[in-house]
């Protein structure tokens, strides 16, 4: 379904130019949950953005190709681009807290991709949003449609986010630290959610994330980057049981295992 | 709700203090107006009488007091220098300001919406230079020297209205509006400049804004992320600027009244303070304060209807 | 963002400004003619190299009653400054500082004054005090000290519970000493930005005034009464009011640029 090689990113403001994304392959199947994980500054969001055609001016593919259900996005027109976003790609971000428009409702939010690439008529489009905002699992949904960003929590934003992503039925989702800007217990009803939704909905999810104990609890195959490049790509569980990359191994190292976080568990007991 | 009931507290509270405030400054005022209406030869006791006459006598709340309650009523008091009702005075010359105070507020708006949207987005780039040059240039004219400006560009070279031939509303609206859209031009012109440059910056920062990417990655286009999730963002900042500017345009009218020889609450104040005729000073004052006031407490509230995050705050 | 020493406006306005100060100040001290002077030869005379700016209706020099204009022009903003900035100032600094229900009931009056154009409330003290120089001077005065208290007490809360004034208090600083030595030089960038926009403020009002006949009175030579008087003569004799509407015009901008200079350097 989505076929990148040999992806090239670079920042053309410098000289000499910035590569921040070098040689990049990926593939991906329909309905897969792909991960990419590695720290901040090597180049994953990057990644995303250009799958998104929302890479900022000063950077540029320099070379490489995105096929997208056979067709090359990276041809694609400035309106074949709005075509494309929301309706076959859709994105959630990091930050639930400003992500959404804080002076519209959620309801014209959730419903905006519909308004955007279909003919339905209001009503048909909050009654979907009422579904959508039902299936994410936001209480009280008449209410939350009426309510503005400001009056829902971290947790509930992102919900509505993933709502908004979902909505027009895309093909692909690029998820970019969808759960890092929340809390732990959050963060799992959240991954769980994105699991359920992938199930029912059979969009397949690009998952970002600089956390490998995340990219465990839902991707089935990982890509490690360091520094632009792919330095190991695999099944999940193969990567962390055998890693070949000296990144990974470092990467694994750094997760505290669970001896420690349930030494940290009582620690927190007997503080309280 | 509650805000509402709160918001309207804080209005009659202000109402009353500056009725109040400009009451009592009128009471300060050096020399007695018995004596100046009668001349010097006058008994004292023909200056009692006319003291009663004029409602000078009594402490100074008991006065406040007469007066608020005749003024609620419709009744200013009387012109010392033309011995007609302030309130006849004032209701002729009030549309005039306040077609040239409403007409400068639109055209403000008019003008400074779409140049403000089109310098933020294209921030940096050849026109946004030149119309940030203008900007600076254009803030910098005096509001009068704008007025004669004007005269001489349209009524002088184009010929698009004589100046001075000011055609009274009760002779007709078309041409009555006609000749006042140039003093509206000369007092929005300079607010626009303004608001251009406020609402620039405002669009540069919304730009900024995560919602804006998000916005982009349902399949907006760029127009409609301007037109349908920054523009409202970023007016809303620029609108408290705009509730301040309608007591500066009102102010600016005074002036404009004047270069443009119109007939208007301005020049009925400035002829009033010339004469030292403290009735109508007083009563187009209060009126004024009142207005810019409640346009003020008007804005509050649209402001709240706009911006769903101020109630909580 | 980055920290530029010297921005564009910084350097234009400043130096237009410091132009425009110079023009003023030997306005006080010294004019070409005697700006009274009529001489019925000269009756609009065109600008020449003898009268750069020509000659208004009673063969006067204009550039030299443009340059006393301006010399009474400043004096009137620097006044008004004295006592707007200076009382404003003071006012800011104690009710930001100690706070308190004085703080409560200025800053209430303060929102009540500020919503009124300036211009207004001076024609309400003009029409008691009467015009004149000395009474614009005083009304004007009145009329800036709430924009000045309120840009000043809110930047002396944002210092007041800094570290470093913390520190002083420690130590054992008196207030005034915390007020003048550690929190007055803090917000100077600030400060000095809302002078030149003061300074603008006032010479526009000043001139608004004086347009419309109330302000400066004669034997005084103001800009605004000159372009009121040559507004009649804008076709026969242009000049006699283009030269003094452009000095204006130069004084506001070079003023206005420093401001914007200021308030991007304080960023």
């Amino acid at each position: 379904m989505l076929e990148i090689n040999g992806l090239n990113i670079e920042f053309q403001d410098v000289q000499p130019p910035l590569r921040v994304v070098e040689d990049l392959s990926l593939s991906m199947g329909p309905g897969e949950i792909v991960g990419v994980v590695g720290e901040s500054g090597s180049g994953k969001t990057m990644t995303a953005l250009a799958l998104m055609g929302l890479l900022k001016q000063k950077a540029r593919i320099t070379s490489g190709s995105m096929l997208f259900e056979g067709r090359d996005l990276c041809a694609l027109s400035p309106g074949e681009w709005e075509n494309l976003r929301g309706k076959e790609i859709s994105m959630i971000f990091q930050e639930p807290m400003t992500s959404l428009d804080p002076v519209m409702k959620i309801g014209k939010q959730m419903e905006e991709s519909l308004r955007l690439h279909t003919d339905l008529d209001g009503k048909a489009r909050k009654q979907k949003a009422l579904q959508m905002m039902a299936q994410v699992g936001l209480p009280r949904p008449e209410e939350v449609y009426r309510s503005y960003p400001h009056q829902l929590s971290g947790g509930m934003r992102q919900r509505v986010m993933i709502g908004a992503a979902l909505i027009g039925d895309p093909r692909l989702m690029v998820a970019d630290e969808p759960t890092t800007a929340l809390d732990v217990t959050i963060q799992a009803q959240i991954l769980s959610l994105l699991k359920r939704m992938n199930r029912e909905y059979g969009t397949a999810i690009l998952f970002i994330s600089h956390d490998l104990r995340v990219i465990r609890s839902i991707c089935s195959r990982v890509l490690v980057m360091y520094q632009g490049r792919v330095v190991e790509t695999g099944p999940v569980e193969e990567v962390l049981r055998a890693p070949q990359a000296e990144y990974t191994k470092r990467l694994i190292a750094a997760i505290p295992d669970r001896k420690d976080r349930l030494r940290g568990r009582k620690e927190q007991i007997w503080r309280d | 709700m509650k805000y509402l009931i709160k918001k309207v507290s804080t209005l009659i509270m202000t109402l009353l203090i500056i009725s109040m405030l400009s009451f009592l400054a009128f009471q300060v005022i050096p020399g007695d107006a018995a004596l100046s209406k009668l001349g010097t030869g006058a008994t004292e006791q023909k200056r009692q009488e006319l003291r009663r006459e004029m409602g000078l006598d009594g402490p100074v709340l008991e006065r406040y007091g007469r007066w608020l309650v005749g003024f609620l009523q419709g009744d200013m008091g009387e012109s010392y220098t033309y011995g007609v009702p302030v309130a006849g005075m004032i209701k002729e010359k009030l549309p005039v300001t306040l077609a040239i105070a409403v007409m400068a507020f639109l055209l403000m708006l008019a003008v400074s919406i779409p140049l403000g949207l089109l310098a933020g987005k294209h921030a940096g780039r050849l026109p946004d230079k030149i119309l940030t040059a203008v900007d600076q240039l254009v803030m910098a004219v005096p509001g009068f020297f704008m007025g004669i400006l004007i005269t001489c560009l349209f009524g002088l070279i184009l010929h698009w209205f004589t100046p001075g031939a000011y055609v009274s509303y009760q002779e007709g609206w078309g041409p009555f509006l006609g000749y006042l859209i140039f003093p509206a031009l000369s007092i929005a012109l300079p607010k626009c400049a303004m608001g251009i440059r406020l609402l620039r910056s405002s669009v540069i920062g919304e730009l900024k804004q995560d919602y804006v990417r998000t916005a982009y990655s349902r399949g907006n286009s760029q127009r409609q992320v301007l037109f349908g999730h920054v523009l409202k963002n970023s007016l809303l900042p620029v609108l408290t600027f705009w509730a301040l500017a309608i007591a500066d345009i009102v102010a600016s009218s005074v002036i404009l009244e004047q270069v443009f020889t119109i007939p208007g609450l301005g020049t009925l104040l400035v002829q009033s303070i010339a004469n030292r005729d403290h009735p109508v000073v007083q009563a187009v004052i209060v009126l004024v304060a009142g207005l810019v006031v409640v346009i003020n407490f008007a804005v509050d509230v649209l402001y709240g209807i706009i911006d769903p995050r101020v109630e909580v705050r | 963002m980055e920290k530029r020493s010297y921005t564009y406006n910084m350097v234009f306005g400043g130096i237009l400004a410091a132009a425009m100060t110079l023009f003023m100040l030997m306005g006080i001290i010294y004019t070409p003619y005697d700006p009274e002077a009529m001489d019925p030869f000269l009756k609009f005379a065109p600008a020449s190299l003898a009268h750069p700016f020509g000659c208004d209706q009673f063969g006067r020099d204009i550039l030299s009653r443009v340059l006393e204009g301006s010399g009474t022009t400043f004096l009137v903003a620097a006044g008004t400054l004295l006592i707007g900035a200076g009382t404003g100032t003071v006012l800011g600094l104690c009710t930001g500082y100690f706070g308190g229900w004085p703080d409560e009931v200025i800053m209430r009056f303060n929102d009540l004054v500020v919503a009124f154009p300036n211009i207004l409330l001076a024609l309400i003290f003009i029409s008691i005090l009467g015009p004149g120089k000395y009474n614009v001077i005083l009304a004007l005065g009145i009329v800036f000290i709430p924009s000045f208290a309120r840009i000043v007490r809110s930047e002396v809360i944002v210092h007041r519970d800094m570290d470093h004034v913390k520190s002083a208090r420690l130590m054992g600083a008196g207030h005034l000493r915390i007020l003048f030595v550690h929190i007055l030089p803090n917000i100077k960038g600030t400060l000095l930005s809302a002078l030149a926009i003061g300074f603008n403020n006032a010479v526009l009002s000043e001139a608004g005034m004086s347009y419309l006949g109330i302000g400066v009175q004669p034997p005084d030579a103001s800009l605004g009464r000159m372009m009121s008087e040559g507004q009649a003569y804008i076709f026969t004799a242009p000049w006699s009011i283009l030269f003094p509407g452009i000095v204006m015009i130069l004084m506001v901008l070079g003023f206005g640029l420093l401001s914007d200079g200021l308030t991007e350097m304080s960023v």
